[in-house]
């Protein structure tokens, strides 16, 4: 009887230590994670807010965490939220809007980005599920595109790039860049054999001229032509540096663009015309640049 | 003292085991024959030396002498013996159900977490170990302003987490260690006004209809 007794005990024990083995690992995030949750239910249970209304809202903190999204991010959308004077529904509804996003297994980072910069800026809490809203079925309507050019033998480059691409295809269609712009962006990556980093890119640098000024069809034909030189992934960032300093110079969209095309035309590389630019007295911003502005600027060093 | 009947006896013991002198035995041939009951126990033994001498031998069974040697009281080893022993002495496990069980969760327990730790994502299964960061510094020439902060993506928007420093020229300075990576930032002044850094490297929309800055960080 004792010995037996002896034998659960030490498999009990066997069991206890294999489990906290296994689960030691998680143990420094999962401390992190309930730290911020208990942020969230003091920020809830401080509020004036109804006994239902903390209820709903710790209820969806609660879904949001289980769907896989981080505690953190769950509790700086209630304690802004809420410091805010946002209502709790409206809370409830941005907090519905990145979990849906989450269990549609899309990438929630860019969701989440743009929630907790709204409430920060303090834009208006029907604004910000407006466009959170929509980006998630931009999200959801970019996923099958960045499928299809992965499966179709652009080259991949790990989960990561193919979330980043995802993000920016959404912020593409965001930007009102019609569909067929971004596929034929990735047909011309497949031809040159490129990788999903270069149609990110592309993508990316199109949307950046759109939200510069430069009209959709002009970003498209000029991001087109570029890859279809061969033009990498660095040189398409140095074509929007250009651009933006050129702007800067209070230069016309048009004569920029022209600019632009003629350079390429004479098949000069994007990152060529900025050496020879920044030669030639030019100024250009960026982290490794170490330049400043007169009114304000960028440096950077390794550390 | 011993009776005659049991000097009698002693004596017939030490004939039969042929230990008897000539004259004793002489004298207990004499006895025998003329003691009736002496005779008939003498008979008896010597049928019964007989029947043993002719019966047939069994041979020792084959666990015999490991059966004494277990009986044995044990010898008591010493502890490096003892230790040598529990170490490397072959033995026997006896199983249950149980046992069995316990063994199979904790299998299978560990089968889940190699399978886990290789599905997982790599922000949940690489442990980032003095990861490459880039101090980016960045600036706003604000005179009139009485506090600047930077808020962006690598805050998660917080307007008080990087307060910038002023200097005399009337220019606002911070210096940030920022991983690889592209964000969007701007600048917050007096804890009100969000300003988008003028000197850029490029420009992405908020959403909202306003511009944030971008930095791209790279190695």
């Amino acid at each position: 009887m004792a010995k037996g007794f002896l034998n659960i005990i030490i498999i009990i024990a066997l069991l206890v230590t294999a489990a906290a083995l296994t689960a030691a690992p998680y143990a420094s995030a999962g401390e992190a994670g309930s730290k911020h949750l208990e942020e969230a239910r003091v920020t809830v249970q401080r509020s004036s807010l109804s006994k239902e209304a903390k209820a709903g809202i710790l209820a969806k903190a609660d879904r949001a965490m289980a769907a896989g999204i981080p505690a953190e991010d769950v509790s700086v959308i209630i304690t802004r939220g809420l410091s805010n004077g946002i209502e709790s529904r409206h809370v409830e509804g941005l907090l519905e809007i990145a979990t849906r996003t989450k269990e549609q297994n899309l990438p929630v980072r860019l969701v989440l980005d743009r929630t907790e910069q709204g409430l920060a800026k303090g834009v208006p809490a029907d604004k910000i599920s407006g466009v959170t809203q929509r980006l998630s079925e931009h999200l959801a309507a970019a996923r099958p595109i960045v499928n299809k050019f992965e499966s179709g033998g652009v080259r991949s480059t790990g989960a990561k790039g193919s979330e980043d691409a995802v993000e920016t295809v959404a912020r593409a269609l965001e930007k009102s860049i019609p569909r067929d712009a971004v596929m034929k962006t990735g047909e011309s990556v497949k031809e040159r054999k490129g990788s999903i980093g270069l149609f990110n890119r592309a993508v990316d640098t199109m949307t950046t001229f759109v939200g510069n000024g430069m009209t959709t069809d002009q970003a498209a034909k000029m991001v087109h032509t570029a890859v279809d030189k061969g033009y990498s992934e660095h040189d398409l960032e140095a074509m929007e540096r250009y651009m933006v300093n050129e702007r800067r110079k209070n230069r016309p969209m048009d004569e920029v663009v022209s600019g632009m095309n003629s350079r390429m035309e004479r098949g000069e590389m994007m990152h060529d015309m900025q050496m020879q630019d920044r030669t030639g007295g030019g100024s250009m911003g960026g982290p490794n640049s170490g330049g400043m502005g007169g009114m304000g600027g960028m440096g950077g060093g390794r550390r | 003292m011993k009776n005659n009947k049991e000097l009698n006896r002693d004596l017939i013991h030490k004939i039969l085991d042929g230990d008897a002198a000539p004259d004793e035995q002489l004298k207990m041939i004499a006895q025998v024959q003329a003691d009736p009951d002496l005779k008939e126990e003498f008979d008896d033994i010597v049928g019964a030396l007989r029947s043993v001498e002719t019966s047939e031998r069994m041979p020792a069974p084959a666990f015999f002498t490991a059966e004494v040697m277990r009986r044995l009281p044990p010898k008591k080893a010493t502890i490096g013996r003892r230790v040598w022993d529990f170490l490397f002495k072959g033995r026997a496990l006896k199983w249950n159900m149980a046992t069995a069980f316990a063994t199979m969760a904790i299998l299978a327990l560990i089968f889940t977490q190699v399978v886990r730790t290789r599905n997982a994502p790599v922000e949940i299964a690489v442990v980032p170990q003095q990861e490459q960061v880039v101090t980016v510094t960045m600036n706003l020439h604000a005179p009139e302003a009485h506090h600047v902060s930077v808020a962006g993506t690598f805050n998660k928007w917080k307007a008080d987490a990087n307060v910038l420093t002023k200097q005399e020229n009337g220019i606002w300075t911070i210096s940030i260690p920022l991983k690889p990576g592209e964000y969007n930032y701007m600048f917050v002044v007096d804890g009100k006004a969000w300003i988008t850094d003028p000197n850029a490297e490029t420009y992405s929309d908020d959403g909202f209809g306003n511009k944030n800055a971008v930095v791209r960080v790279k190695i």
